[in-house]
């Protein structure tokens, strides 16, 4: 059994608690000379932990937390290093503190591809290197702006509204994008690997990629549509017949794989 | 001296009325942080084609879908700084000690100044421009400034809960 201390920097308020938190060596800080000035500001909170250097942090990887009330969660499973540890820390609101872990027993669950999935290279480096994770996350929201941006763009367009852009473009339009969709699948797919046990699991994030599909046919079915009859909508004529249907329903689905999106960080 | 401003803005705003409602339901901050990425994909979105526009690409969408374009990116911004007024409000210690979030902010006044540079220098002549010409160079630049500030706003947003202190 291994026992070490870790202590939770950005001790996140519990109502969001990501999945993952970044924590550091607490045994560090103490190791390091302290003058009078960095005392002073130690005591100040929101200045804390700007007397840690950098390279002391690293990201644990939280397993498994269960909320004890609106202001405790307690985590009970969490990885680092590619050891499982357990643990039975509470967290209180955005505070640091210490978190005493224990090797866990890892042979008593069975292997399954997503565990396997999980613990390969490029899945643990997503998941527990300090830049992984948010690397891939500042990419998928990218990702995300430039899909439902310019899809939600081309739906107003069809609906009637933004008359100065000519139907004719829309395509060119859709093209951005689907370079975000496709910035989106690679970047979600890194993300979805570290934590694949969880995420085939959690319902919000099932909904969001059911609605996701459900909005990419629809673009397709939109785009086959403005194929045929942007040239006669430009000149006036030509009836818009289904289309602008499909324009709300694709709205709905993208606000839908927002919401539902977010909500995975929350239930 | 901003240190003392600091502490006197969050004692300042921690358990005034905003603050305890953004706090007091756990629903709350879930929600503003869907207007929040709605806000930021009707920005953005439109911002790539304006700012591309200008930049001289997309010539198959005219120069006047610009203007057309404006009013969704007002909508985004106006959504955003309400929401992210009140995340602010909600939990200033975090976001005043937050690095992220200080290079957040000059990204956005960097692309607002932009925008008035884009409002005095540029909108006043688009009038003239020919639909599906290319742009002149001034045009480009501010057009790649933009979106090379919002990309980077949008970046660092994301980044708030992972970089900390600095």
């Amino acid at each position: 059994m291994t026992n070490c201390t870790l202590g939770v920097v950005y001790g996140l308020p519990v109502t969001r608690l990501r999945y993952g938190v970044n924590a550091r060596i607490d045994t560090e800080i103490r190791k390091r000379p302290i003058g009078a000035k960095a005392e002073q500001k130690q005591t100040n909170k929101f200045l804390h932990s700007r007397i840690v250097p950098k390279r002391e942090q690293f990201r644990l990887y939280v397993y498994k937390i269960a909320r004890v009330s609106t202001e405790l969660i307690r985590i009970s499973f969490v990885r680092y290093n590619g050891n499982s540890y357990q643990t039975d820390a509470l967290l209180h609101n955005a505070s640091v503190q210490d978190i005493r872990l224990s090797k866990a027993n890892t042979n008593s669950e069975e292997s399954t591809v997503f565990e396997a999935l999980e613990t390969t290279a490029i899945a643990l480096w997503v998941g527990e290197s300090l830049w992984g994770y948010p690397i891939m996350l500042g990419l998928h929201v990218v990702g995300l702006a430039m899909v439902v941006g310019l899809f939600v763009m081309r739906d107003l367009r069809l609906i009637g509204m933004l008359d100065s852009i000519s139907f004719q473009s829309l395509l060119s339009l859709s093209k951005l994008g689907w370079m975000g969709f496709l910035i989106n699948v690679i970047s979600g797919c890194f993300l979805f690997s570290s934590q694949a046990t969880y995420f085939v699991t959690h319902t919000p994030f099932l909904l969001k990629i059911t609605m996701i599909f459900l909005a990419t046919v629809t673009a397709g079915l939109i785009q086959q549509r403005i194929r045929v009859g942007a040239e006669e909508w430009d000149s006036g004529s030509g009836s818009f017949g289904v289309v602008r249907n499909l324009a709300i329903v694709s709205i709905a689905l993208w606000m839908g794989a927002i919401i539902a999106g977010r909500l995975i960080a929350y239930l | 001296m901003t240190d003392a401003i600091v502490e006197l803005f969050v004692n300042t705003v921690e358990g005034s009325v905003i603050n305890t409602w953004v706090m007091g339901s756990v629903w709350i901050w879930p929600l503003m942080e869907i207007l929040h990425f709605i806000g930021l994909s009707l920005l953005f979105g439109s911002l790539l084609v304006i700012d591309l526009r200008l930049a001289g690409y997309l010539r198959n969408i005219s120069i006047a879908a610009i203007h057309k374009l404006l009013p969704l990116v007002f909508i985004g911004f106006g959504l955003n700084f309400i929401t992210g007024s009140l995340f602010l409000m909600g939990d200033p210690a975090r976001y005043m000690a937050n690095i992220g979030f200080w290079w957040k902010m000059c990204l956005v006044v960097v692309a607002l100044l932009n925008a008035l540079w884009f409002k005095m220098k540029i909108s006043p002549l688009m009038a003239n421009w020919s639909p599906h010409a290319d742009t002149p160079p001034l045009a480009k630049v501010i057009g790649w400034l933009s979106l090379g500030s919002w990309f980077g706003v949008l970046l660092l947003g994301r980044l708030i809960p992972y970089i900390g202190t600095g």
